[in-house]
């Protein structure tokens, strides 16, 4: 579905990526590892043919980028329901509720977004991203500003969308990568330092960190 | 002493004139300031410097430069708008225009980028972008109206040196207010004055509301 080959990408001679190659397969998770500056957003707009590489050879089974969720998404001076359907109006196709419904968004759709909890306002954006319905979902740190409670909840849900969809997410929490993600990657200074399945990577990750 | 309709009459005047300039300034700005500050082009920066350079210019020599323009030996001699309202909101919008168009830039280059690669992924066109930004946090615009109000309703070179203070016709606020204090009546400078102020912040009021409200 996407493959990247030997891909690097400088962006005022400083190396952002480096040497990354890849290979997502259809109807799996791939999780994206790493600490803050490690190049993870980078390389996620990279699979979203968001940003062109400096070097290598692409392939993605879709011809243009799709709507992703954004590590800092916009958001409008308005209410929970604008800021649900907004973005709607551009892609014009048909919304899907669950997961606004699952969230409770409905419950306070005409409330202020500015009054929501850092919380609430990442479930809208999850929300929004999934009315789109979309075959692949691509979402920069997922988890951010959840109580353990919705976390549990998207846990939960990431895991009903895992069955027919492709995911591909950046996550920091290693706890939540064990139970979603069947192929990991460990990203360090732009480069992969590890990578696997869920089990051979959590069995050389303690190796990988012992080692630094 | 302080004729009833005279003042009245010269609030109108003031309103008339600075809303117009205001509102004049304001749509300019909306096209011009988004139009520079989503598109890169060589002399990009040096605009943008020049406009922020002009934020500051004094009314006086604006007033005098549209002077020059519409005086009957200036270029634009020939509308014979010179001593007219007319020439005053022209006057008073080379003044604001810079302010508002400096303003709209600056808040446009922050929040377009984002706005940009997020609305992208979903396919979205330039004009799709640009409707989307306008509707987004209409209390800044309303902030930009009020500085842009404020500035002009409280000058008095430009108006004086284009308007000429004609009684009835260009005798804005504070024309007057300089006339009567010129001639010795300052209480009537000080009660008209007090006007003025009352009024800009009726209107500050006003703008403020519905920005809370919104």
């Amino acid at each position: 579905m996407i493959e990247l080959n030997k891909i690097f990408l400088n962006i005022n001679q400083k190396e952002i990526l480096s040497n990354i190659s890849l290979k997502i397969k259809k109807n799996t998770c791939f999780v994206i590892m790493g600490k803050n500056g490690s190049g993870k957003s980078t390389l996620l707009k990279i699979m979203n043919q968001l940003i062109l590489p400096t070097k290598g050879k692409s392939i993605f089974s879709i011809e243009n980028s799709i709507p992703m969720l954004f590590q800092k998404p916009i958001w409008f001076d308005n209410t929970v329901d604008f800021n649900f359907h907004i973005l709607q109006k551009i892609k014009k196709g048909q919304t899907n509720y669950s997961w606004y419904k699952k969230f409770g968004l409905d419950k306070i759709k005409n409330q202020k977004f500015t009054t929501l909890s850092g919380g609430e306002k990442q479930k809208v954006f999850l929300s929004r991203i999934m009315s789109l319905d979309q075959d692949l979902i691509i979402m920069d740190e997922p988890n951010q500003s959840l109580d353990l409670q919705n976390e549990k909840l998207l846990l939960n849900l990431l895991n009903e969308e895992k069955k027919h969809k492709t995911l591909i997410l950046t996550l920091h929490d290693f706890e939540l990568a064990k139970q979603l993600a069947d192929e990991i990657i460990y990203l360090d200074k732009g480069k992969i330092r590890l990578a696997g399945s869920n089990q051979e990577f959590f069995e050389n990750f303690h190796k990988l960190m012992k080692k630094n | 002493m302080l004729n009833y309709n005279q003042v009245i009459e010269s609030i109108f005047i003031s309103l008339h004139v600075s809303l117009f300039s205001t509102l004049l300034s304001f749509i300019t700005s909306i096209i011009l300031g988004y139009w520079i500050a989503i598109n890169s082009f060589q002399l990009k920066k040096i605009i943008v410097s020049v406009l922020g350079s002009l934020t500051s210019i004094p009314p006086v020599c604006a007033g005098l430069l549209v002077y020059l323009l519409i005086s009957r030996s200036g270029p634009l001699g020939w509308m014979e708008i010179l001593y007219t309202p007319t020439a005053m909101i022209i006057a008073q919008f080379v003044i604001i225009l810079p302010i508002m168009m400096t303003l709209i830039i600056q808040y446009v280059e922050v929040e377009y980028p984002p706005f940009r690669e997020e609305l992208i992924s979903y396919g979205a066109t330039k004009w799709d972008l640009i409707k989307l930004l306008l509707k987004n946090k209409s209390g800044v615009y309303l902030t930009i109206l009020l500085i842009g109000f404020g500035r002009a309703i409280s000058e008095y070179g430009a108006a004086a040196i284009v308007g000429g203070s004609i009684d009835h016709v260009t005798r804005n606020m504070t024309a007057m207010i300089a006339l009567e204090t010129a001639k010795g009546n300052i209480l009537t400078g000080v009660i008209l004055g007090l006007i003025l102020i009352s009024i800009s912040l009726i209107i500050s009021f006003m703008i403020n509301f519905l920005k809370a409200k919104n």
